[in-house]
Parts: C-alpha cells; structure tokens; sequence
C-alpha cells in the first residue's frame, strides 16, 4: 500500500473506512467527523515523507 | 506561622517527623481551605473528608508512638480521577464511570499510601484524560480561564493550596501543560519508571505517571515514592532505584544546556520566549553552558502523536462508544470515532517514528547534558476561547499548549515544568526542561537550582 490519495476525503470514505473497521456512523456523525478527518489526515499522512530506513517498531522503549 | 495548608510537602513531613505538626491539624486547615475556595476553582470531583480525617487521626497515633510509615507519613495528596483509589469513586471524567469505585488502589496509589500519604480527594480530569480544557475547574489564578488539562484539577488543586501535592498523567502534555498554566512544578519521569497499573488508559505507549507539586523538592520526594517495579516497567525499561533528592542543591556548573534551534521556539508569545530567555541566563551565571543545537524530525512529532493518540484510544472505547454514545462528550467522541478510521499503516509509521526520533534524541544527549524549552507556547486561555493568534498565524488551544510537550511522550525522554515568570496578565509561565532517559536526577537538580534563581516561591495565586 502506497501513500493515500491526496483528496479531500468525502462523506462516501468516511463511510467506507468505518464499514472496513466495523464501525456504525449515522449520517449526523459523518458529518460532524468529515471536517475533523480531513485536518487529522493531512497531518497523519506526514508521515509518509520521512525515510524511516531499518527504524524498528518499538518492542522495547528505553534500555 | 504559616497556616498549614501553605506547607510544602518537606516541610509538613518534617513537622510531623519532628512532633511539631499533627497530622490531623494539617488535614483539617487543608479542608477549610477547600471549603473556602473550592466553591470557585472547582478542582475536586471528589473530597474524600472523613476519610482523610480518620486516616489522618491513625496516622497521627502512630507518629506519638514513634511509629512512621515512610517519606510521606499524614501528608494529605490529590489523585487525579482516572487512576484507581479503593473505596473512593473514580469517573475519569465520564459519566459511564459516575459510580465506578474501585476495589483496589492502582499500583502508584498503593505505594503512596505504603509511604504514609492519604488521599484528601479526587482531583478533576478532561474527560477521558482527553483534551487541554478541564471544565468545571477553573485557574487559581484567574478564575476566568482554563486551568490546562487534563490533569487540570490536580495543578489547581495544589496552585490553590488545597493539597500540598497530587499526582497526575501526561500522554501529550497532560501533567506539564496544567502544571505551566497554574505555576506549579510537574514531572513527567522516563516511560515505564512509574508504574500506571489502574490508571484508565488515555494511550498505552504514551501516557506517564508523575508528581504535580509546589516545589521541585516535593516532586522529587513524591517520586521516590512512587518510582518503582510494575507491569509495564519490567516490560519496558529497567529501573535504577535511587534517591531523587540527592542532586538538588548540587551545583549546575558546567551543565550543558541544548537550546533547540528550531520547533521550540517558534509560534510563541513574547513574553513566554523572554522568560525562557531570562531562565537561561540564570542558568549561565551559575555556570551552565549554553548550546545551541538542532532536533532533528521534530516536525513528524505531531503527526505521529496524532496516529497513536487517537488509535489506541479509540479501541479501548469502542465498545462505550457503540453501546452508549451519548455519554461522551462530543469533542473527545469525535477524536476516538476518528480513531477507529485511521489506517493501520499510520500507526506502524508512527510507532516506527518514535525509533527514529529516539535515536536523534540519544544523539542531542551526546552533546548536552538536558533541553532547556517552553513548556507551552502561550499562558492560560480564557474560558470559551478556541484559538490563539501567533503573528497572524491562527493555532486551535488543543493544538497550541501540547507542542512543545508532544515530543517527549513519543520518545519517553524525562521532562519536568517549572515556573519561570508571570506575562503581563499576571498569569505563570513555564520552562520545561528535558533529560536523558532515566535522566531524572539531572533535570531535578536543574530545575531546583532555576526555581532558586527566580525566587519563585514569593509568587501565590490571588485567590484567598
């Protein structure tokens, strides 16, 4: 999986990526959440600039 | 002399040690002082008065006979209301959790009361330990604005002087930012040092457990207390049991002082900026030396805080949220429904971010002995407010008082808030200062000799 497509994410995502995840939103809720998404995404997906080469999930925090 | 509510933890426990405090004196002039400000800061969820009367009453028995539990023996403290307390109600701010009291003490708790300490009352979280906000509690020091969250009762609390100490946690600035606002110190040790055992997780791999004092003194005693073996600990770290008082009062001369050149010092108030300036230069005349230096991928902090921040929270409440979604309040509902959404390959990023990051941090320690930063960018908010205005540039609260705090959560790197100046409202500002993992007796022996500098303790909240 690359890195999402740079959209503005619609209603109809929302509802899609809340069906994948076994989540109810009514349409008052998608909504409310759309806006939001759009902001916390734009900032997430951040994370797809950076190299992150061998950094290894971290099992152990601090030694 | 001094009414006893105005004591620091040090000096009630050496009254008590000495025979010259009763620890049920001290209880009873902390209550009337709850009962004379409490109506206006709203800082406690709960006050637990015949409890820490007849606590303290045995406790008092016990020091006439010569017998002392340990470090904190009769000190009344707060808890902030998402870690468990046996027999007292914790809500962690919600009302799912309104009648939720706990059959036994979270493992901090535990060791508090082992030392001799009593729980004088819950103190008043965001909800969730979610959000910056904290209502009801309002700020001793202007009671018009937000006391910081989300352990914004337990900063209240003891800025008011209705406890001499409270613990708090901190997953993004939870504990330091309140500290800051209401001109307290607060601690947040190195992950994994205190165990949060009963705590209500905000998220797994972020949140920290620490001290919320008057003196960085005090935090150092009440982390002595409550450093030690847990779940997570031995999962996560290995402990270096020590006495966390031992370096204060030691000289900092030669203490290499990094000055972050970037993220740290951009978006801010002036008057924050020049009181971390002011701390510097007190700094440097005790001999410290100054170092600029530069951390690098600061930029990704908030971006990989957010892909935790929000995912881990949003399983832990997805079952609440699907059977009774009216009981949380919309703000925090949105973010853990946002949660739910947000692809798995963000979170590995992050997680994997954090490695990175870490090693850039092993690296500024290599040349510096601790980070020297503002804790938030800006003093106190009022009430209602939902932005600041840095040079035109508009910043949501929640977004303003955790990002200078972020980037030690994510990297597990000790950090601790001490109050450095007022800004022209006359509303407290604070300096964090950061160390090496397991750093703790560095940044306590830097902070200490700051707080003797400014000559802090002069300074009280006008709130009589």
């Amino acid at each position: 999986m690359g890195t999402l497509p740079k959209t503005r994410f619609s209603k109809t995502t929302i509802r899609s990526l809340a069906e994948a995840a076994g989540v109810y939103l009514d349409d008052e809720t998608v909504d409310i959440i759309l806006p939001v998404f759009r902001v916390v995404m734009a900032s997430i997906s951040k994370l797809d600039e950076i190299d992150l080469g061998d950094a290894e999930f971290p099992l152990v925090f601090l030694q | 002399m001094r009414p006893f509510h105005e004591l620091s933890i040090n000096e009630a426990e050496k009254g008590i040690r000495e025979g010259e405090l009763s620890p049920t004196d001290l209880a009873k002039s902390l209550l009337r002082r709850i009962d004379e400000v409490e109506p206006r800061v709203k800082a406690f969820v709960t006050i637990d008065k015949e409890g820490v009367l007849e606590s303290a009453e045995i406790a008092e028995r016990e020091a006439k006979e010569g017998k002392f539990r340990g470090p904190l023996h009769g000190i009344p403290l707060g808890v902030k209301d998402v870690i468990n307390t046996e027999g007292i109600r914790t809500t962690s701010g919600s009302p799912l959790r309104r009648n939720f009291v706990p059959s036994r003490d979270a493992d901090a708790v535990w060791r508090l009361k082992q030392a001799g300490a009593l729980v004088i009352g819950k103190t008043v979280t965001h909800e969730w330990a979610f959000e910056v906000f904290c209502p009801p509690t309002r700020n001793p020091w202007d009671l018009s604005r937000i006391p910081g969250g989300s352990s914004g009762g337990s900063a209240a609390a003891v800025a008011a002087e209705e406890c001499p100490g409270a613990i708090g946690t901190d997953g993004g600035g939870s504990l330091r930012i309140p500290a800051s606002l209401c001109g307290i110190v607060g601690l947040k040790p190195t992950f994994g040092l205190v165990s949060e055992a009963g705590t209500t997780p905000g998220g797994w791999s972020l949140s920290h457990m620490g001290p919320m004092t008057r003196t960085v003194r005090d935090a150092a005693l009440l982390l002595n207390v409550v450093a030690g073996e847990g779940m997570r600990h031995l999962e996560f770290g290995s402990s270096r049991p020590t006495d966390y008082t031992k370096g204060i009062g030691g000289s900092i001369e030669g203490m290499r002082v990094g000055i972050p050149s970037n993220h740290f010092f951009e978006m801010l108030d002036g008057r924050v900026a020049e009181c971390v300036k002011s701390a510097l230069e007190f700094m440097l005349e005790k001999g410290a030396k100054r170092k600029e230096i530069s951390v690098r991928h600061v930029e990704y902090c908030h971006p990989a805080l957010l892909a935790i921040g929000l995912t881990e929270p949003a399983d832990y409440h997805e079952a609440g949220i699907r059977a009774h979604p009216e009981s949380y309040g919309l703000d925090v509902r949105t973010e853990f429904q946002i949660g739910a959404l947000i692809p798995g390959k963000y979170y590995v990023k992050a997680q994997r971010f954090r490695t990175l990051f870490r090693m850039e941090l092993e690296r500024v320690f290599e040349s510096v002995d601790v980070l020297l930063t503002p804790t938030v960018p800006a003093s106190a908010s009022r009430i209602g407010q939902k932005f600041f205005n840095f040079g035109g540039v508009k910043e949501g609260v929640s977004d303003t008082f955790p990002r200078y705090c972020l980037p030690f959560n994510l990297s597990g790197n000790p950090a601790i808030t001490v109050p450095c100046g007022l800004d022209e409202d006359n509303l407290p500002i604070g300096v964090q200062i950061v160390g090496r993992a397991f750093g703790e007796e560095m940044i306590l022996r830097a902070a200490q000799s700051l707080e003797q500098s400014i000559g802090w303790s002069k300074h009280r909240p006008p709130i009589r």
